[in-house]
């Protein structure tokens, strides 16, 4: 089947099974590796992309259904020269461990703070509750995450709020 | 195996009469990819194709028709977070929306698919109900005769249980909703005796699983009628992990919407009810009237603003 | 740090690590993408046949099928194993790679399959034929195994108060979210596994023995672009890559599906007394019983057993112990240790113990704990206390008011403490820790240790170590791990690096580079003598510097690597922490919530507080897994950041360590922190779960009956209806 999408920006003719799941197709096919595997049932969010916007786990879509989509993965979030500012936080409050599920954190942490720049620490759990971490326990992910939603102190940068 | 996505309701309508029977109807599929991590492969000895309806707008609007309220069987459960009619007449389904599963999930799982799954921890199943919805189907075509729909109530929809095995071993047990293969959900009707009567009141209530993507233990959702500051009627239904579907009337009839004489009812209530009858699994029954209690304490609370 | 983040960012341009900056883009690689799109095309690959039945016979392993499917290269069983030893050591009857004509649990391996696509894999493991007789008998046998006896102390003959409770902790199902997967590199003869991270040296010379070749034929990389999953393996999965490479002589891969996953912990019950005398308000004896399910094979239950024995009596002065533990074998999957060596859980029944007699005396737990510290070996442990109890004053829980009809209780609130101390033992034999440190061309330093890799935490302590000792940023450092060329025989089977000794050889470490950078510098300065200041070699006198990156690069024929082996060791450090937790339950509906976790830690001096912050932390999300998995249908219990707490705080004994660059510190942080963690995360919130409801706990996961209140007969005082 011919699925006519967008992936990362740009548009794609994919000529490919319709029940290949997205998650497959974007690892093995085209080898874009940054939505990870972790349960295949839609629980650990390790999956997380954007299909128009949205968050969702690319475990849990068929390629027949992204037809007409667009779908956006960590790989596309990146910025070439830098880090996004959701980026910069979770690296500046050392809200990483192994890493694994970090790529689905930044989609839906970037997701949420389009839609609400401003959410307070329980807005931020609740948008986090498709995620699991067995190795962090999320304390500093939530901080980067609130880190970024304060005002900025200054252009193009993110203030981070000390924590005692 | 084929994958049909038509547009057009004609097309569909068309493609379900024509060969319906062998084709498996699918939405959103996060219920059924979540549980057949084979799909298609695994329901290959009963269906010969998916018809993908998920992404059929004219099925996913929601409007008012006549003071009454119909959402569309493939509107995403996160649309009616941000509903404003539902926001304003009918906010359990609201709550009810935002406490499915989680935001991945809730943004691409359809009001239909929740439905037709049936799940006793649904949150939106058991508002539904308490809302008395109607679903309207457009039933198979039968012999020269194109299909016709007809509306029926939700709590008629199902029709005792059903177990699901995927080849990963899992099991799971839900209401059996009684469409045939080629009937289609076109939409749910919120009726307007309940949502534009004067006085009209809803809450929704679930426990919160300890590990929170688990499932829920007791959802309950509560409507009702309550003018001058006295209750007319309110009735509940409860569902969950550990009840099955339980609908009552709740002995609220001429109260005074004030804490003392609703919670004493309430707790009374509770206290006599055969909860036993409608134990799935969980704590003891007893325990179950305690919890079901204090979720309608809750609501209670929250409707008197404290 | 010696040198601040601008400066450094201004002559490096970047303060993370390209580690940590892989990891955040989604560019890190774990062995699950080098299965999705990294591996050679020329690969093969294996999947296990498993027993379907616990406790079985077998005779006959038919696979003549396959030579009709295209692409099946051969089956593996038992025989065709050079030596068919058993996983671990210590166990005298321990499972065997391959069963080689019975079977104990569900899920046994018993031959491999090697073929050269995925799909001819699926038909290859579908047409193995073997013919079982299941045993229904032996399916739902007890078998105890060994016994063990801990006693110290002497028993007095006045009998005094007793409270006792038993105990039960079923293993808890549990996996990381990473399936097992990984690929191994045949050429030449050599084997190169590329699991994410690198073998330790026992496992690598068990490997050796099994194939029947010699140890310098096996090695391990790391991922080479930075991201690696920390250390974790599951020795199924290097030996079937072993052997199926080994045998076919081709490069293969194997990645394990969530259900093939070697998970679950090792299980508990028993019984535990304490006795007191209320007179001096002293604990005087420690007797009981403990119970550990090993599953089908013993493995290291044994070991663990008896450490958490010695755990049992945590930091407190009985004068007599007498316990007694058996291992005892269930037709179930083999148990693991779950982070650390066993999940020393027996913590939190000696806790509620505590507690418990704290409360009978009617004196504040905190004073009771102090007074009774173990007089030697705990005097951290002291310090610990007075600190919590800066943190949180002892304070009595209002008790319910009878007068209130049940719906007024707004909530209820418990509030739990939980000590552990560690003691490591001395130990008789080390797995050498070799560290080395190279002064690259961009003037940043790797640091490559042959321990098994570290994670990213552990790495950046090792990074605050040499950075201090070179006067330099923490973040010129990158950490590798490599295996050792030569092999020698390891002495302790060490299946994770203990940063406590890779903390001590770095510093030597970079001590002796130290000695080289200042060379170097001399002759690059044409100085008398320099100093190693902010990054640069600094002749003082001249007012001239060099940076490191300059001298690198001018001065390349000098010689700017060093590399130590840390042999002696001496007694590490004990570490002990005390925890408060605060929770509050529904009254009615039992909704709970882990309000708050404040732990105190003896950790010897910290290197890097942000990554014991983390240790805390997943410890209170672990403890909670242990605590609700009941109410899950799934093997994977971990809380979502909807589960909380609202608030995790560490707090840290102060060491004045100050500037090491001179001196070495007496000792590197402590042994033991994760094991400690959890268990007294865990006892607190047990605690406070405890002192909320009112009931004692015997069993965790909590059961749901414990969760929900109880029906209330006449203690719910009702308003009198109106009719």
């Amino acid at each position: 089947m011919i699925i006519e999408w967008s992936l990362n920006g740009r548009p794609l003719r994919s000529e490919v099974s319709p029940f290949r799941r997205l998650l497959d197709y974007l690892r093995s096919d085209l080898k874009l590796l940054g939505a990870k595997e972790g349960c295949r049932e839609g629980k650990c969010g390790a999956c997380t992309v954007w299909i128009d916007g949205q968050v969702a786990n690319a475990c849990l879509k068929l390629m027949g259904q992204i037809d007409g989509k667009e779908v956006t993965t960590i790989e596309g979030l990146n910025e070439k020269e830098r880090f996004t500012p959701l980026q910069e936080a979770f690296l500046t409050c050392s809200a990483i461990e192994c890493g694994f599920c970090i790529p689905g954190m930044i989609m839906t942490g970037t997701a949420l703070l389009h839609q609400d720049p401003n959410p307070g620490r329980l807005e931020i759990r609740e948008a986090l509750k498709g995620h699991l971490c067995a190795c962090t326990g999320y304390q500093k992910m939530l901080d980067a995450i609130e880190g970024v939603a304060l005002p900025p102190a200054s252009e193009g940068q993110a203030r981070m709020r000390i924590r005692r | 195996m084929e994958f049909i996505s038509p547009k057009y309701l004609t097309e569909a309508f068309e493609i379900l009469d024509e060969k319906g029977g062998e084709l498996k109807i699918c939405a959103g599929l996060t219920h059924i990819l979540r549980f057949y991590s084979d799909f298609p492969e695994e329901l290959s000895n009963f269906y010969k194709g998916v018809l993908h309806i998920g992404d059929m707008t004219p099925l996913a609007e929601c409007r008012e028709e006549s003071g009454r309220y119909s959402i569309g069987a493939v509107t995403k459960i996160a649309a009616l977070e941000a509903d404003a009619y539902l926001a304003r007449y009918a906010p359990s389904v609201l709550d009810a929306a935002h406490s499915t599963s989680t935001p991945q999930i809730r943004n691409h799982r359809t009001v239909g698919g929740e439905i037709a799954w049936g799940s006793y921890h649904s949150p939106l199943i058991t508002t539904f109900m308490a809302l008395k919805a109607k679903v309207r189907i457009r039933l198979r075509s039968s012999r020269g005769q194109a299909g016709r729909e007809e509306n029926i109530e939700l709590v008629d929809l199902y029709d005792g249980e059903i177990e699901r095995s995927s080849t990963g071993g899992g099991q799971h047990t839900s209401r059996n909703a009684r469409t045939k293969s080629q009937d289609l959900i076109l939409k749910f009707i919120l009726p307007s005796e309940v949502l534009h009567m004067p006085g009209a009141f809803s809450f929704f209530r679930a426990l919160t699983p300890k590990i929170s993507t688990e499932n829920s233990g007791v959802v309950l959702a509560v409507s009702g009628v309550a003018q001058n500051g006295v209750i007319h009627s309110a009735s509940m239904v409860a569902s969950g992990l550990w009840i099955g579907t339980l609908e009552a009337k709740l002995p609220l009839e001429g109260v005074k919407m004030s804490d003392a004489h609703i919670f004493e009812r309430l707790y009374a209530f509770c206290d006599r009810y055969s909860f036993d009858r409608y134990r799935r699994e969980g704590p003891s029954a007893s325990q179950l009237g305690l919890v079901v209690f204090g979720l309608l304490k809750e609501g209670f609370s929250g409707l008197l603003g404290r | 740090m010696t040198i601040s983040d601008s400066a450094y960012v201004r002559r490096f341009f970047s303060l993370y690590s390209q580690e940590e900056k892989d990891k955040v883009r989604g560019h890190a690689f774990y062995p699950t993408d080098y299965l999705s799109a990294l591996l050679p095309t020329e690969v093969a690959y294996v999947g296990v046949v498993r027993s379907p039945y616990a406790g079985a016979k077998f005779t006959k392993i038919d696979d003549s099928k396959i030579k009709d499917i295209p692409q099946m290269l051969r089956v593996i069983t038992a025989r065709d194993i050079p030596r068919n030893a058993s996983f671990g050591s210590r166990a005298a009857l321990g499972q065997l790679i391959l069963a080689e004509n019975q079977v104990r649990y569900r899920g046994e391996p018993v031959a491999l399959v090697v073929a050269a696509s995925p799909e001819a894999l699926q038909k290859g493991l579908k047409a193995v034929e073997i013919d079982w007789e299941p045993d229904a008998v032996s399916k739902n046998k007890r078998e105890q195994t060994q016994t063990f006896h801990h006693k110290s102390g002497k028993a007095g003959s006045e009998k005094f108060a007793s409270i006792s409770l038993k105990f039960q902790f079923p293993s808890l199902q549990t996996r990381y979210l990473e399936s097992e997967s990984g690929w191994v590199e045949y050429h030449d003869e050599k084997l190169t596994f590329h699991i994410g991270s690198l073998l330790s040296e026992s496992q690598r010379i068990w490997l050796a023995q099994v194939l029947d070749i010699e140890n310098s034929k096996i090695f391990a990389k790391e991922s080479p672009l930075g991201g690696q999953f920390g250390g974790r393996q599951q020795r199924e999965l290097i030996v079937f890559l072993a052997l199926a490479a080994y045998l076919t002589k081709l490069s293969v891969c194997l990645h394990f599906s969530p259900t093939e996953q070697d998970i679950g912990s090792y299980g508990y019950q028993g019984e535990l007394s304490v006795s007191y005398d209320a007179r001096t308000k002293k604990l005087l004896e420690l007797k009981g019983k403990i119970s550990i399910d090993a599953g089908s094979y013993a493995g290291n239950a044994g070991l663990v057993l008896q450490k958490t024995m010695e755990h049992a009596s945590s930091l407190y002065d009985f004068k007599h112990i007498d316990l007694e533990g058996e291992v005892v074998l269930t037709s179930t999957h083999p148990r693991r240790s779950l982070k650390g060596e066993g999940l020393t859980a027996i913590t939190w029944v000696t806790e509620q113990l505590v507690e418990s007699a704290a409360k009978a005396l009617e004196i504040s737990p905190l004073e009771f704990r102090s007074a009774n510290l173990r007089s030697s070996g705990a005097e951290h442990s002291d310090l610990v206390l007075q600190e919590v109890e800066k943190l949180e004053k002892p304070f009595r829980l209002l008790p319910i008011d009878r007068n209130k009809p049940i719906w007024d209780e707004k909530e209820i609130v418990g509030k739990g403490f939980g000590f552990q101390v560690f003691q490591p033992l001395t130990l008789k034999e080390f797995d050498q820790s070799e560290v080395s440190i190279e002064l690259l061309h961009s003037g940043t330093f790797l640091i490559r240790t042959s321990n098994l890799t570290l994670d990213l935490h552990a790495k950046s302590a090792l990074c605050e170590v040499a950075a201090n000792v070179l006067h330099t940023h923490p973040k010129a450092f990158t950490v590798e791990g490599k295996m050792k060329e030569e092999v020698g025989k390891a002495a302790r089977r060490e299946t994770y690096p203990e940063f406590y000794y890779l903390a001590q050889a770095t510093w030597n470490a970079a001590n002796l580079l130290k000695k080289k950078l200042l060379a170097a510098g001399e002759k690059a300065l044409n100085a008398s003598e320099v100093i190693l200041k902010e990054g640069a070699v600094v002749d003082q006198g001249m007012n001239r510097k060099m940076g490191y990156r300059e001298l690198a690069f001018t001065h390349a024929d000098h010689d700017v690597q060093v590399s130590f082996t840390l042999t002696d060791v001496g007694q590490p450090h004990g570490c002990s922490a005390g925890a408060v937790s605060r929770v509050s339950f529904h009254p009615l509906t039992g909704e709970m919530r882990v309000e708050s976790v404040k732990v105190v830690l003896d950790a010897g001096p910290v290197f890097y507080q942000k990554g014991l912050e983390i240790q805390v932390e997943t410890a209170v999300s672990w403890a909670m897994a242990a605590l609700f998995s009941s109410e899950v249908s799934s093997e994977q219990p971990i809380p979502t950041p909807l589960d909380g707490p609202e608030e995790v705080t560490l707090f840290t004994l102060p060491y004045p360590i100050k500037d090491y660059s001179e001196e070495q510190p007496d000792f590197f942080g402590s042994r033991g922190i994760t094991d400690v963690l959890m268990s007294v995360v865990l006892a607190s919130l047990v605690n406070a779960i405890r002192d909320a409801r009112g009931l004692e706990l015997e069993e965790i996961p909590m059961p749901l009956e414990f969760m929900y209140p109880k029906k209330k007969h006449q203690t719910v005082h009702m308003l009198n209806f109106k009719r």
